[in-house]
């Protein structure tokens, strides 16, 4: 049994939260504009987005594909400039956010303040977070505000369980082939939609700051799910809504499940959303739904849906975790960035598919912490063997479509295939032998990797052609022995 | 007109007022009927209370002859309102106007209208436990009675669902007199055995017409179950000393005979407050058991009869 089910009696020398005290981290001077806000930030991510891209196809990508020994030392350089970056946890910040009880209202900034002094803001923030942080690891849990004082969860693993399924209802939502009614929203987002870094980043802020506990988390998602699902046409297609939605299903999760509950206005503290627009927001879904948040517990199709997925998704996550800590310590890094290909074409895909599946590939995603907001801006780069989507599930993405043209793709893939079909042939006598290492055309030495955006064929797909791609993939180190020979 | 608008109903006098609401008595201007009207205020700051949150969707839920009925709510600009089915008194008014016919105590009830009450309020304890939700705040002020001796459950603003496991338990539950000793001692786990202390707690006090425990802080709340119930300790009550409230400085008090406190009552009735007012929650009996307790033979009688009438009329 699960530790939450029986609090202890420490749960009680807690004290309860006050909702409305304390003076603050410095969210008095969250800014509420969000439109221009947002706007600012997107560009600002999507600019960062198209570096790390950069590095990392340069870094990771191209070593893995081509084996080439002409190429090796130019990459070998790369490689190691990759290994000598700084520690993963550097690059985003905040971990930890501040957290609730947040602030008074009398020193917030106007709406339209200058984007520096944001800036200037949000690196104090971190800052903060960041002692924050240190103060919490020296004294394990120091109750600071928030509806729990002791958590029974990993807030980055909750954090990444709630980007995940938010962004899955949400881009089931926006595709126009499917009524998310019909599915079973949990075991579809374990295929990882692809989110905006900002938007777990905000996820992660609000969890942080408020604290709830797992069920409530678990009753909100429900009640998410149950309003896009059932009432699709209240829901507006653009990309803000998701965050307003978010917020007021956890609002109303936590005033009908939590006994200490926070008003309206801390919320908005936290996810920079108006108070007015929250009080609207949370009347106008109350009414939607006949203010039928009395839901069954033991329902099948209810909360308990999300109860067990979160569940399975811990004990996934941390299976993986370990297969991964494993990994790293006898496995060059390259041979799991290029499963992760393949992997990626089905993450854009807004169509249900088995959860069965997603077990095994999962081994190569790693959904945790630090390590997946770090890939959250690489992942990027897989984007153009991504053929174009006619409904990518936002324009967001659409913007990320930068690489060469389609026709560019075909060339050079049109070239790949015939050389490989070529050369297939002198392969099946030997398939271990040395002559792999001249698979790989020097010419086409680039980071396209033809079986992963030619075809769209599942990872997990059995036919010949990937059963042979699978099979030369699964050898990377084969290469390296030949090249020891050679050299 | 709109019959979801405020001014169909007719504002009378006011009925009560709570931390988050005042009531008042109204009048349906179509029906003519009586209804209450609780108007809950709202903060811009808070957006909508979660008592009112609460209130509204359990009580939505909970449709039953012993629980009050909500009709309506209407949403204004800065005020919410609730219409509830109109009840002439609450149980406190009515001990404290009653005139025992055989004498007694002043505000102490008839041994039949007491039987009657207690039927009704487990009755609707029942239903609410059997919906997964603890009422939270079972007193004399917050049970409704009609002029047909009707017993109808009200207020459900502390209600919780607790069908859904979750560790946040307040123990800030239950008024201070009808609060359950594990809640007293800081328990967070507690369940629906905490209503069922309360109707205890009821129970004697229709027979007495004086609260049972009338405790003034915490620790004295405690206190003056102890004189009664005997203090716990860990041979009485094993794992007591784990809780947080737990103290080795309490006076030792023996165990008191119920029917030294309370002569009047006959031994079926005496046993089914003994099961209701155990200490260790998971000694009281549940609300269907007290059902079931031999103290109401002619409520379950007549039940039968009613149920063999409607399934011979089905």
């Amino acid at each position: 049994m699960p530790a939450f089910y029986s609090a202890g009696p420490l749960a009680n020398q807690l004290p309860i939260t006050p909702p409305d005290s304390g003076s603050g981290y410095g969210y008095s001077n969250m800014h509420y504009a969000q439109d221009p806000y947002a706007q600012q930030q997107h560009q600002a991510l999507t600019q960062s987005r198209h570096d790390a891209a950069y590095d990392y196809q340069q870094a990771y990508v191209q070593p893995s594909v081509s084996a080439a020994p002409s190429a090796y030392s130019y990459q070998q350089s790369n490689y190691q400039a990759a290994n000598s970056l700084p520690p993963i946890q550097s690059y985003y910040e905040p971990i930890g956010a501040p957290i609730l009880p947040p602030l008074r209202i009398s020193d917030r900034m106007p709406y339209a303040d200058d984007y520096q002094r944001r800036y200037q803001q949000e690196a104090q923030n971190a800052a903060v977070a960041r002692e924050q942080q240190q103060r919490q690891a020296a004294k394990e849990e120091k109750a600071t505000g928030g509806v729990s004082a002791k958590l029974d969860y990993d807030m980055e693993r909750m954090t990444d369980f709630v980007t995940d399924a938010t962004m899955t209802m949400y881009a089931l939502h926006v595709s126009p082939h499917v009524c998310v009614a019909d599915v079973d929203v949990t075991r579809s987002f374990h295929h990882r939609m692809q989110s905006p870094p900002s938007f777990r980043k905000w996820v992660l802020q609000v969890l942080s700051a408020t604290r709830l506990p797992s069920a409530t988390i678990m009753l909100s998602l429900h009640y998410l799910n149950d309003r896009v699902a059932h009432f699709p046409e209240t829901v507006s297609t653009s990309e803000n809504q998701i965050y307003r939605l978010l917020t007021v299903a956890l609002i109303l999760g936590s005033k009908f499940l939590d006994d200490n509950t926070f008003i309206n206005r801390s919320w908005s503290d936290v996810t920079a959303i108006n108070v007015q627009e929250l009080n609207k927001l949370e009347v106008k879904w109350l009414e939607l739904i006949n203010w039928q948040l009395h839901v069954d517990a033991d329902s099948p199709s209810g909360v308990q849906v999300w109860l067990h997925a979160w569940q399975k998704y811990q004990v996934t996550t941390e299976t993986v975790q370990q297969q991964q800590q494993q990994q790293q310590t006898r496995l060059p890094s390259l041979d799991t960035s290029v499963n992760r290909h393949s992997a990626h074409r089905e993450r854009y895909s807004p169509y249900p598919t088995p959860y069965t599946s997603a077990t095994s590939r999962s081994t190569y995603e790693a959904p945790v912490s630090a390590r997946s907001s770090q890939y959250a801006g690489m992942t990027y780069a897989t984007e153009p063997w991504v053929p174009a989507e006619p409904q990518a599930f936002d324009d967001f993405y659409k913007r990320q479509h930068r690489y060469p043209t389609l026709t560019e793709i075909d060339d050079v893939n049109r070239r790949v295939s015939e050389e490989r079909a070529r050369q297939q042939q002198s392969y099946y006598g030997y398939p271990q032998s040395a002559h792999q290492s001249y698979y790989q055309a020097p010419a086409y030495g680039s980071a396209w990797d033809q079986t992963a955006w030619k075809t769209a064929h599942r990872y997990d797909c059995s036919c010949q052609q990937c059963a042979y791609a699978g099979y030369y993939r699964s050898h990377p180190g084969s290469a390296y022995p030949a090249q020891t020979v050679m050299g | 007109m709109d019959k979801r608008h405020p001014s169909s109903f007719q504002q009378l006098e006011k009925l009560g007022e709570g931390t988050y609401a005042t009531v008042f008595k109204g009048r349906n201007g179509q029906t003519g009927a009586f209804v209450a009207l609780k108007e809950i205020h709202l903060d811009s700051e808070e957006g909508t209370p979660s008592t009112a949150i609460r209130e509204i969707s359990l009580m939505k839920e909970l449709k039953h002859e012993n629980i009050v009925s909500l009709y309506d709510v209407i949403h204004t600009e800065n005020k919410l309102m609730l219409v509830f089915e109109y009840m002439d008194k609450d149980l406190k008014k009515y001990m404290d106007s009653y005139h025992n016919p055989n004498g007694g105590p002043r505000g102490a009830l008839d041994a039949p209208t007491i039987k009657s009450f207690m039927w009704q309020l487990m009755k609707g304890v029942a239903f609410c436990h059997d919906n997964r939700v603890l009422h939270r705040d079972l007193k004399p002020q917050n049970l409704l009675i009609n002029n047909q001796g009707q017993l109808k459950l009200a207020d459900f603003g502390l209600a919780r669902a607790f069908g859904i496991p979750v560790n946040t338990f307040s123990n800030e539950v239950v008024t201070l007199w009808y609060r359950a000793p594990d809640v007293l001692l800081g328990s967070r786990t507690y369940n629906t055995s905490i209503d069922i202390w309360s109707a205890g707690c009821i129970m004697a006090e229709m027979f007495t017409g004086r609260p049972l425990f009338p405790g003034t802080t915490n620790e004295d709340q405690l206190l003056k179950i102890f004189r009664l119930m005997g203090t716990p300790s860990e041979r009485s009550w094993p794992g007591i000393s784990q809780f947080p409230e737990y103290k080795t400085t309490w006076p030792v008090y023996a165990t008191q005979e119920l029917r030294n406190l309370l002569p009047s009552v006959d031994a079926a009735g005496l046993g089914l407050l003994g099961q209701m007012l155990q200490m260790r929650p998971e000694m009281r009996c549940s609300a269907q058991q007290a059902l079931q307790h031999p103290w109401f033979a002619e409520f379950q009688q007549r039940e039968a009869a009613r149920a063999g009438q409607q399934a011979a009329f089905r």
